[in-house]
């Protein structure tokens, strides 16, 4: 590898063109592009760097680390769990532990409300996505079928498929009996060595540990495409560094960020712009307690998660389901399913797992224990898995509040409330009957299922109408000209995808936007 | 269990030497190693958290909501369930109406106590383990007379314990589990070639 240049480092008092805060799947595309135009950029980011090599091993409770730990509460119907499911912390954000899951939206995703009369329109047309999906695919690595079978034409993906584990064997099986037609997934680890923009990842060794960090580098997470990239341009990432305010000038504008730094002193970076990318729950949440950008109201409603029920089984054959990238197949014949009851669709895929999360589920969503419990965990090399993820309706009263209860930081608790409606709950019933079908036909035996909801979107909305939502289609504050919010909380409607592909084109776009209006 | 292919249990120690072997070797990369070595041969000394009845009473508990009891006191479950208690290495969220971790589990576990006296006038270390399971069974449900207890409080624990169980790399062995063994590069994915390479660990 060529000698990097020394990371860049600004004087504390010095003023930097934009501040980026979060280094994840929002921030570190931004970061990058910023950076690459020239201007001078920080970006602040909670947790800290990792070399996966030294710093990650393949075990599940050591890799909690990754994970964001300060309390969140979670109200409603249907509380949504954080911590492990929902959420990063470190350079990279929660890409460090992304399944690798690099499904594109289909064009009428972004128009749901035209579509179906509810939920919202994207204020951006697919078109302008695509070549932004595009650059993402190529910068991640994406292992997929080539054409892929849904949704318009696409580029080549610019690597074969990964090879399929038992639970992507045992799904394609069932599903051909059923007719029902599946492909190897797009996933964002590379089927041979990868080199793209200078940057070299080896190919994926199938370990099927990418939601516990990939310790050879070879999965597309922020650590290793973009955030190189950016710090090559001259970006700094300064780590450890949590951000708890702003100031403003006279003019309402943001004059600097307040974070507290690794040493645990309070600092302040001053800016000429803001980047809020900190994720879906922490941008709201920052809003909410600087009570910023909020005159439409918005900030905090319309909390989405997508709707993920996984169904578990058994088969005879020697499985071990830890191994292959998780989600080796796919389906998307469920986008817009002739008998839906429901607006929108979903898409399945088969899904690996490793045991202590496994267990996990078993026991707190199936409520197994005892020899119930451990007679099924000695049967794990026989498990398998498929899951739905499926469109989430926006609702105002699915929300993010702050809570009175301070954390360890000493700020309030973020507070989710979340239920699913009956859209959801009729999409969920569906994908259920479907899946228990799929499995049964593919041999599989003693079904379980484990109820969830996965991501976390739109408590920052984006959207045409001032009113109606928080940022503009640039993902511009309406309120505050040089506040951007860009990452999972802006999304209008959830999509019927996995977020990320998705959120790192915005990105790039969000970047564009900024920069030609300059 | 279709094929009754369940794994038969193995003496302690002849499952603790197999697996020292196993992170010792080759197959393991350092940083695997070093996280399954310390995890291996960590002891816990009793806590403060928890009153000396409430530590019988979770002992007694968790031999119920693991029932492998040569393995469980191995890994000193219940000693380590009250070291992370301690350690507050949450989980990132609660129920935004459950009492906070060490409150929660203290309360449950002298409701877990008080049912068994008024209802068997005995310990709930005590019972006999059918007893025991009986209660279990209504804390699980929430229903009486378990329904004193405060609400999630099984369902935490139940959680708590068995993640701990099945990351230790004495029950990951036992299970089957070879995901540790990360250093050989590429791995048997498909179901022949897992079938294939049944036994050789990691490939
Ligand atoms: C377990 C898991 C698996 C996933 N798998 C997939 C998948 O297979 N496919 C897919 O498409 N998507 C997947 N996702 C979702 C994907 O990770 C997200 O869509 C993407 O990372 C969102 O980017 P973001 O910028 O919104 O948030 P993040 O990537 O979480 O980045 C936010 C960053 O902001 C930082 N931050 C927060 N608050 C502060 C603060 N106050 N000061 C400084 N920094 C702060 C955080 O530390 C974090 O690094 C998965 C998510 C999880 C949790
Ligand atoms: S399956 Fe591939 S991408 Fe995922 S952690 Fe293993 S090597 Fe990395």
């Amino acid at each position: 590898m060529a000698a990097e240049p020394p990371p860049r480092r600004y004087a504390d008092r010095e003023s930097v063109d934009a501040v980026v805060i979060g280094a994840g799947g929002g921030g570190a595309p931004i970061l990058m592009k910023l950076a690459q135009a020239g201007l001078s950029v920080v970006c602040l980011e909670a947790g800290r760097s990792w070399t996966p090599a030294q710093d990650f091993a393949s075990d599940e409770a050591e890799q909690e680390k990754l994970f964001w730990k300060d309390e969140r509460l979670a109200a409603g119907a249907d509380p949504i769990a954080f911590g492990r499911n929902n959420s990063g912390i470190g350079v990279g954000g929660s890409t460090l532990h992304w399944t690798a899951y690099a499904v594109r939206p289909q064009p009428d995703d972004l128009r749901l409300r035209s579509e179906f009369g509810v939920g919202r329109d994207w204020p951006i047309p697919y078109a302008e996505l695509e070549p932004y999906l595009d650059e993402v695919e190529r910068m991640l690595g994406v292992s997929g079928p080539s054409p892929y079978p849904w949704g318009p034409p696409r580029q080549a993906y610019p690597r074969t498929p990964l090879p399929l584990n038992g639970a992507a064997e045992v799904m394609q099986a069932g599903a051909a009996t059923l007719g029902l037609r599946t492909s190897p997934a797009p996933n964002a680890a590379p089927s041979s060595d990868y080199t793209y923009a200078g940057l070299h990842r080896p190919a994926c060794t199938s370990r099927g540990f990418c939601q516990a960090g990939c310790s050879i580098g070879a999965k597309g997470s922020a650590d290793v495409t973009f955030i190189p990239l950016a710090l090559r341009a001259g970006a700094e990432v300064r780590e450890r560094a949590f951000v708890t305010g702003f100031e403003r000038s006279r003019d309402g504008r943001i004059s600097a960020v307040l974070y507290t730094d690794s040493k645990g002193r309070e600092q302040r970076q001053r800016c000429g712009v803001v980047f809020l990318c900190a994720g879906g729950v922490e941008s709201p949440r920052q809003l909410l307690m600087a009570g910023l950008a909020n005159s439409s109201g918005q900030v905090g409603r319309n909390f989405m998660a997508h709707t993920a029920l996984q169904v578990w089984a058994e088969v005879d054959a020697l499985v071990k389901p830890s191994r292959g990238i998780p989600g080796g197949l796919i389906s998307e014949d469920t986008h817009r399913p002739k008998d839906a009851g429901f607006a929108g669709g979903y898409l399945v895929q088969s899904i690996g797992v490793m045991p202590m999360t496994y267990a996990s589920q078993i026991a707190r969503g199936v409520g197994l224990w005892g020899e119930a419990l451990t007679s099924h965990m000695r049967r794990f090399n026989h498990v398998i898995g498929i899951n739905i993820c499926g469109e989430c309706l926006p609702h105002p009263d699915n929300r993010l509040t702050l809570s009175d209860e301070l954390d360890v930081r000493g700020l309030p608790k973020p507070k989710v409330s979340f239920s699913n409606g009956d859209n959801e709950i009729a999409m969920t019933a569906h994908g259920e009957r479907l899946m228990a079908s799929v499995l049964e036909a593919g041999g599989a035996y003693a079904l379980k299922r484990t109820p969830r909801n996965a991501h976390t979107l739109g408590a920052c909305r984006m959207g045409a109408d001032g009113d109606d939502a928080v940022v503009d289609a640039d993902c511009r504050s309406f309120d505050i000209d040089n506040l951007y919010v860009c990452d999972n909380s802006v999304y209008p409607s959830a999509l019927s995808v996995n977020p990320c592909v998705t959120q790192m084109a915005l990105s790039l776009r969000t970047a564009d936007r900024f920069l030609a209006g300059r | 269990m279709r094929d009754g292919r369940t794994r038969a249990f193995e003496p302690v120690p002849i499952l603790e030497a197999r697996t020292r072997a196993l992170l010792s070797s080759e197959a393991l990369t350092a940083p695997t190693r070093a996280a399954l070595q310390a995890r291996l041969d960590r002891r816990f000394e009793p806590g403060k958290l928890l009153s000396s009845a409430q530590r019988r009473t979770l002992q007694a508990a968790c031999l119920r909501l693991i029932p492998e009891p040569e393995l469980v006191a191995r890994i000193d479950l219940a000693g380590a369930f009250e070291a992370e208690l301690a350690e507050g290495s949450g989980r990132g969220w609660r129920y935004a109406e459950a009492l906070s971790d060490v409150a929660l589990h203290r309360a449950g576990l002298d409701a877990l106590d008080a049912v068994t006296q008024a209802q068997h006038s005995s310990a709930f270390a005590d019972l006999d383990s059918e007893r025991q399971d009986a209660i279990l069974r209504a804390a699980c449900a929430g229903e009486a007379p378990m329904d004193v207890a405060p609400e999630h409080w099984f369902e935490e624990l139940l959680t708590a314990v068995t993640e701990i169980y099945y990351a230790h790399p004495l029950v990951q062995v036992a299970i089957g589990y070879d995901g540790m063994a990360d250093a050989h590069g590429m791995q048997a994915v498909s179901l022949a070639e897992v079938a294939a390479q049944a036994d050789s660990l990691g490939r």
